[in-house]
């Protein structure tokens, strides 16, 4: 049924958000994550005779997964392709969605930030933390993706803790300074 | 240590969950675009969905035509009232079919003043299809909407089980509810054999057809159109010699007879007397009759002759009693009696004589003769007509050869022979 090009847009439109989320933190331009994403899901419908449906009612749950498997590969091909090499230049702020509560302002202003710190880690040890903490890939998955040895993964990761460490502390402290 | 990257790893999963970012447009149809497979099905789909537009269509207009066949094909196949057998279908034959109303084509049963009849007949509807389907559909829809008596009615209780063959009961009105004259009109005389009573029917409307030729012809003044006519004319006349004025009127009257070629056409002749004055100059009179030391200055003369005109005649109706008529012929005159008065010159003296001429004489084809003319039927064979003439000399006429012209009216009243 995804095969039928109606279903595929169903399927294209109630994802692309989540899509987006997930490339948005491997790669740093906004406009770049957008053809990512179209990448990503056209690899997706080509590739859907692939995709098995299980017996049981969680195929949203498995589609999902699968999903995200695809774009974290295609984003990674991306930042293979560009020798992940360090992006120039900072992200705007018409890219981030304004919440409407009060409540959650703050949150969502703190996980904002917080992926800000993300993004501005050099792409190869971004792709390393995001793939191991965020999306769940071990060191030798990490390895065979990036065509990087193991211990190359374990050690972006640390350097990239090491820099995230430092960065919430200062904007920690920028924080308790404006108050 | 290990609580604190823990808990920072917490802390990151729920801002990459959770974190606030614009999804943007929808950019579906640059990856509808990409996906080779989907052009291909876009066509293929434009390509099924222009067949199965085909196909409907070809399936509609065959369910019409196949239902107009088929309709048509039934009205062929309708029993006109006759014991034909091997027309016929028998319902012994119709699995199904219910035999109580059935091979007995007629049916009498009485209605109110009139009687009416049944005509029972078997359409063989091919097999229980969609096409059957609809159409005993659409006869069971006019069933239930039947306007008037004498709609066809189908007996649903004798479809057969297999849909192969409807029962159509027909009925159909006898006007007439005297037995006398209508023997179908006993309700107690069976008729088996419908024969009988269509040629009834066929009778009856041959007569009236008759009479409303009948009714058509007499209508029509002119309805008969060929046949001889006579007729009597009279009127007076003026004459003239070389457009030298007229003197006084002479009289024409007499009788006609012609025949009616057609509609328009006729032709007419008969014999007129006529009573003709002239004046002339001396010039125009033939003196080679005369003595030769006679010199005619002038003469005022009359002639009596007997006309005989020969010509065809062309109406046109101008309304239901009227027509205009046109007419043009050749008229021959038997010159009866020639009275001339002259002014002479007598070896040079001047003195006046009248000399009377009896011996006949006949000049044939002497004139042309023209005339216009207005007719009005009187009565069923009879009419009057009016019509002024005018006769163009051709040869003289007369002790001096003289050319005389007349004109007139003539009054004329004609009779067609029956």
């Amino acid at each position: 049924m995804i095969g039928d090009h109606k279903y595929q847009k169903i399927v294209y439109e109630r994802y692309r958000g989540y899509a987006l989320k997930i490339v948005f933190r491997y790669i740093y331009r906004y406009e770049k994550a957008l053809d990512i994403v179209n990448d990503g899901f056209v690899k997706m419908f080509n590739s859907f005779s692939k995709f098995e449906m299980s017996h049981d009612t969680n195929n949203e749950k498995i589609l999902m997964g699968w999903l995200k498997k695809i774009m974290i590969n295609t984003a990674i091909d991306e930042l293979r392709k560009a020798n992940m090499l360090p992006e120039i230049g900072g992200i705007p702020d018409d890219v981030w969605e304004i919440a409407d509560n009060n409540q959650d302002a703050y949150q969502l202003l703190l996980y904002k930030d917080i992926i800000i710190l993300i993004k501005e880690l050099p792409p190869a040890y971004r792709a390393v933390f995001n793939l191991y903490v965020i999306d769940g890939y071990s060191h030798s998955e990490i390895a065979d993706m990036m065509s990087i040895a193991i211990g190359t993964s374990k050690s972006n990761l640390s350097r990239a803790r090491a820099l995230l460490q430092k960065s919430l502390k200062k904007m920690e402290e920028g924080k308790l300074c404006r108050i | 240590m290990q609580d604190i990257e823990n808990n920072m790893d917490d802390l990151f999963r729920k801002a990459a969950e959770n974190y606030p970012l614009k999804t943007g447009e929808s950019r579906w149809d640059e990856v509808a675009a990409a996906i080779p497979g989907n052009a291909a099905i876009a066509a293929k789909k434009k390509n099924n969905r222009r067949k199965y537009s085909v196909l409907l269509l070809l399936l509609i207009a065959g369910l019409l035509l196949g239902g107009g066949l088929i309709i048509n094909t039934t009205t062929k196949n309708k029993i006109t009232g006759s014991t034909d057998e091997k027309s016929a279908i028998k319902a012994d034959n119709i699995p199904g079919a219910n035999n109580d109303v059935n091979y007995d084509h007629t049916r009498t049963v009485e209605g109110g003043k009139n009687l009416m009849k049944l005509k029972s007949e078997w359409l063989d509807i091919g097999g229980s299809s969609l096409m059957n389907k609809v159409i005993v559909s659409t006869m069971v829809f006019e069933n239930e909407n039947r306007k008037n008596d004498n709609d066809p009615v189908l007996q649903k209780t004798n479809i057969a089980e297999n849909q192969n063959y409807i029962q159509l009961i027909t009925p159909f009105t006898i006007e007439e509810n005297d037995p006398e004259k209508n023997p179908l009109a006993n309700p107690y005389k069976a008729i088996q054999n419908t024969d009988e009573a269509i040629q009834n029917i066929n009778k009856q409307e041959r007569s009236v057809d008759d009479k409303k030729n009948e009714i058509h012809k007499s209508k029509n003044p002119f309805q008969k159109s060929k046949g001889f006519y006579f007729g009597i004319a009279a009127g007076p006349s003026f004459s003239e010699v070389k457009s030298q004025g007229l003197k006084k009127a002479g009289i024409d009257v007499g009788v006609l007879a012609g025949y009616q070629l057609s509609n328009n056409f006729s032709a007419e002749t008969g014999v007129l007397f006529s009573k003709k004055y002239y004046y002339s100059d001396g010039k125009y009179f033939n003196m080679s009759k005369m003595p030769a030391n006679m010199q005619v200055e002038s003469l005022e003369g009359s002639s009596a002759v007997f006309e005989i005109p020969v010509k065809m005649r062309y109406r046109v109706t101008t309304g239901n009693k009227n027509y205009l008529s046109f007419s043009a012929g050749l008229s021959s005159f038997i010159l009866t009696k020639e009275k001339n008065d002259y002014r002479l010159l007598v070896s040079g003296v001047q003195q006046n004589m009248i000399s009377i001429y009896k011996a006949t004489h006949s000049y044939i084809n002497a004139s042309v003769n023209l005339s216009v003319g207005y007719e009005r039927k009187i009565s069923k064979y009879s009419s009057v007509r009016i019509e002024p003439y005018l006769k163009i000399p051709l040869k003289g006429i007369g002790i001096g050869s003289m050319h005389v012209m007349s004109t007139g009216l003539q009054i004329a009243v004609t009779r067609q022979s029956h």
